[in-house]
């Protein structure tokens, strides 16, 4: 295996694995991927209003 | 960072002012209700940047619509340090009565009032010095589109945020009065903020608020008792209303002086609207419309000039179609002149991505890779994983583009209100307002922009309904699928018409989402048809800045998705079929051993009674792979068969005499898989019918995803498609077998409908 | 002469007289300023008879005929 197909496995592997982390980050930041514009501050959210409810 | 929030009513201008003074780019349409969501952005222009807030449009701060209570709870909780009102001065008389609610609250506030170039180009004057005397509230007259007066509305909200301001109500010189000013006692009393706004909702019987100050009820039952209005009686919420408008009509009236006194003057809007509203044209005009936009958007024939007068192809002028002039060429012309939206997408496709990219067969880039000396499998991972997968779906750029441009422009001017109000009383019949219509239409070019424009639809249950039943209506992508299967139905069994088998699938997707919608009104999503009142706005021409913001927005997006979560799932399935469980790299003709045809493999009985499971032997498979591919975008099931029927031929010493399978339309393909699978056509029928009703691609589930708030609806969502698609191929196989089966199916079909009527009705007796 | 809104031919304009209907409807037309005392004209039906399209408070306002019936008139002499 030559330098470009190590550096090709490692662009990959980046990609992917930062795709998936990206959104566990997002998550455990309280930030919805849902798209909206929460910014992590849901207060106006309808979903986060929904989760907020039980209270 | 100070916060300031905009409040005011739908189509008053809100979203334009936000964009003006952040410079973002948020979508503005000419539709009451487009913010569903806020929206953050900064101002720059004060000596301290200042953080501007986006709230929903909103008629009123009642409890009875998400966007109201998103915008109630924001000013109340999150204490804004000014609420900036945009009032619409054309329109004052129905947007102060917004403002009189928020000059309850607690909060330093201050009125812009909107639209002011047009109130002087009708000739007419509002003398905002008096308003603000007789508000007790800052007036500053504005035009956010011509971007004046905002420094000054700024610089006016800054020096209001440092002072604090005490709600004040107009429903001062009424009876009401007393009664207000005892319970606003009582509240403050109790330390509670806002005294004065909640005093008000508290009397008004305000849900949300009753159920919030529930030891107050029998209090202000006792202080309601000594009140009598001889109109309302005890109704106070209709009381409040009415007093709110007396007042407004009485006091403001005079602040504005017209020029013209006739009270209804035709408008140019009014002169648009009596041919596009018509009592016969309307309808015909509307279907004229729709076709001409999927005309320009799709047809390879602009006018149908090329049928009238049957113009020479490239080919018969002796262009050489192989050269790269004969290349540009051919993206305007081939036989016939193309629609702006066909010649967009060959620019795009064949000039742009092709050459300048070089993506495709032969493009540089993609021989640059082949002659790289690496080895064939990274080889085989760029060429034929990455850059295909990004190619195929940067192909859909194009035709996403231009029709959000259309629909944009359709939404933007103020038709896209008319069409609702003229198809309004056709949708009900399905528990849908008339709104649905437009999200619906679009799901045949693309469901992604077709789901997002369901934000307009404002009741939550009939937007689920109408997100989950648009890939029913087959979008672009699908038809190679139809085209293929259906031509290789023809070539190789030698029955049927490729046209009637193709409509009649759309058919079969139309038919299937009307039934499915009435399925969940009348069970998981039961709701009342939502109410429809709604406010026509004036026709007005498109802003070109606008409409350009509204695409560049959509393609950042786009762009965002395609390098990051579709790239990372190309590599995967890439991956996948290229490796064995053994974590061995396969050649082509191996595909049989990659880890997603075992996993194929594993689950192809499930689709046994879809006529494409385990009977189809051991190739059986390819189509399971086909459909799954799919998933990721449904140019991947053809694709797929191409690749597919490369190997099959190679491992099971086919006999495809004539047939090409590399050939792009994909017919070959499929014969090919005919053969090695033994397939039937109700078999292949019910696969295109999977097909077209599963779960949609990996663009329009992020889609679905992010507008249903992710969650149990989402779910639900994900499910709703997996049953559907089964039941529906299920059923067209059962019945293309073996048509007795018909019976089953309509006895079976009866007894749900029964059971969910009678199930209903005993609900419906229980709740009276 | 008393009418409601709903059986209002085109051209008609009236006074509100009162304002009937459940809850959320009925607020929802005071929001939109269908009050006692408003006035109305009602400019056109749809294609289909259903919805109209009415004037009320210098604007247009489109409402279903279910919900128009909600509203009680007066009617002005031509």
């Amino acid at each position: 295996m030559g330098i470009w197909e190590i550096l090709l496995i490692v662009g990959c592997a980046t990609i992917v694995f930062g795709v998936i982390i990206g959104s566990i980050v997002r998550k455990k930041q309280g930030k919805h991927s849902c798209g909206f514009y929460c910014d992590g501050n849901c207060g106006h959210c309808i979903k986060a209003k929904d989760e907020k409810k039980p209270e | 960072m100070k916060r300031f929030a905009l409040a005011g009513n739908p189509n008053c201008g809100k979203t334009t002012l936000f964009n003006s003074l952040t410079g973002s780019t948020a979508h503005v349409g000419n539709w009451p209700g487009v913010t569903v969501d806020k929206r953050d952005g900064v101002y720059k222009k004060l000596d301290e940047p200042v953080a501007i807030v986006d709230l929903p449009g909103i008629y009123s701060l009642s409890p009875y619509t998400p966007e109201e209570v998103i915008a109630r709870n924001y000013i109340l909780d999150e204490k804004p340090d000014c609420v900036i009102n945009i009032v619409d001065a054309t329109n004052l008389e129905r947007n102060l009565y917004l403002s009189t609610q928020i000059m309850e609250i607690d909060v330093p506030m201050v009125i812009a009032l909107n639209m002011m170039d047009a109130v002087e180009k009708a000739g007419d004057k509002i003398d905002e010095k008096e308003l603000e005397k007789r508000l007790g509230v800052p007036v500053v007259k504005i035009s956010a589109l011509k971007e004046t007066g905002l420094k000054e509305l700024m610089e006016r909200a800054f020096t209001e945020s440092k002072k604090s301001r005490a709600g004040v109500t107009v429903l001062n010189d009424t009876a009401l009065a007393h009664l207000i000013g005892d319970v606003k006692i009582a509240l403050k009393g109790q330390n509670v903020e806002n005294p004065l706004f909640h005093a008000i909702k508290l009397v008004e019987n305000d849900s949300i608020e009753v159920e919030m100050h529930k030891e107050t009820e029998n209090m202000i039952d006792e202080f309601k008792k000594t009140f009598k209005d001889d109109v309302f009686g005890d109704d106070f919420e209709a009381l409040i209303a009415d007093r709110r408008y007396k007042y407004i009509a009485k006091n403001f009236d005079s602040v504005v002086s017209r020029k013209n006194k006739e009270k209804h003057a035709m408008t140019k809007s009014d002169k648009a609207d009596r041919v596009l509203t018509h009592r016969i044209w309307g309808i015909p005009i509307f279907l004229l419309v729709l076709f001409g936009i999927f005309h320009l958007t799709f047809s390879e024939d602009l006018l149908f000039l090329g049928k009238i007068f049957s113009f020479p192809g490239l080919e018969d002028l002796g262009v050489d179609i192989e050269a790269f002039g004969g290349q540009l060429l051919a993206c305007f012309y081939d036989g016939a002149v193309f629609s702006p939206g066909v010649i967009v997408n060959n620019l795009w496709n064949n000039i742009i991505v092709n050459y300048g990219l070089g993506f495709g067969e032969g493009g540089w880039l993609y021989n640059l890779i082949a002659e790289s000396g690496m080895q064939s499998w990274a080889i085989g991972l760029i060429n034929d994983g990455i850059l295909a997968g990004l190619g195929s779906v940067l192909s859909f750029l194009p035709p996403i583009l231009v029709l959000f441009l259309f629909f944009s422009i359709l939404e933007d001017s103020g038709y896209m209100a008319r069409i609702a109000f003229i198809l309004d009383r056709a949708f009900r019949k399905f528990g849908l307002s008339g709104r649905a219509f437009m999200p619906m239409i679009m799901g045949f070019g693309c469901s992604v922009p077709a789901m997002i424009n369901t934000r307009t639809l404002a009741d939550e249950k009939e937007r689920t309904a109408t997100i989950r039943v648009i890939p029913f209506f087959s979008c672009g992508a699908k038809l190679p699928i139809l085209t293929a299967i259906a031509g290789a139905i023809i070539a190789y069994f030698g029955v049927g018409n490729a046209d009637l088998i193709t409509y009649s699938m759309y058919l079969l997707g139309v038919v299937t989402a009307i039934l499915t919608v009435l399925l969940m009104r009348n069970t998981t999503l039961k709701g009342e048809t939502p109410p429809f009142i709604m406010e026509l706005p004036a026709y007005h021409l498109p802003q070109f800045k606008n409409l350009m913001a509204h695409l560049w927005d959509k393609t950042k997006h786009f762009i965002k998705k395609a390098f990051t979560i579709i790239l990372a799932s190309t590599i995967v399935i890439w991956l996948l079929t290229h490796f064995s469980f053994s974590w061995q790299f396969l050649e082509e003709e191996e595909v049989n051993q990659s880890i997603l045809a075992q996993l194929s493999m594993f689950v192809q009985p499930i689709f046994t009674p879809l006529g494409f499971g385990s009977q189809l032997g051991q190739f059986g498979w390819v189509f399971v792979v086909a459909a799954v591919a799919g998933l990721i975008a449904k140019e991947n099931v053809i694709a797929t068969f191409a690749t597919l029927a490369a190997c099959l031929v190679a491992v099971a010493h086919l006999d495809i005499g004539t047939l090409d399978i590399a050939a792009e339309e994909g017919v070959d393909a499929v014969q090919a898989m005919i053969l090695a699978t033994n397939i039937t056509i109700p078999a292949l029928i019910s696969f295109i019918a999977f097909n077209m009703t599963t779960i949609p691609c990996f663009a329009a589930v992020g889609t679905a995803k992010a507008e249903l708030q992710g969650g149990k609806r989402y779910g639900g969502t994900l499910i709703f498609w997996l049953a559907t698609s089964y039941i529906v191929s299920c059923m067209v196989f059962t019945v293309g077998s073996w048509w007795w089966t018909a019976f089953i199916w309509a006895a079976a079909i009866a007894v749900v409908v029964t059971a969910i009527v009678v199930k209903n009705k005993k609900q419906n007796k229980a709740k009276a | 002469m008393e009418k409601t809104l709903d059986l209002f031919a085109v051209g008609n304009s009236g006074i509100v007289k009162s304002v009937s209907g459940e809850g959320q409807i009925k607020r929802r037309l005071f929001d939109m300023g269908i009050t006692p005392g408003a006035e109305i004209y009602m400019r056109k039906a749809a294609p289909l008879g259903d919805p109209i399209e009415v004037t009320v408070r210098g604007y247009e306002l489109t409402l279903r005929k279910a919900e128009a019936k909600c509203v009680v008139m007066e009617v002005k002499g031509q």
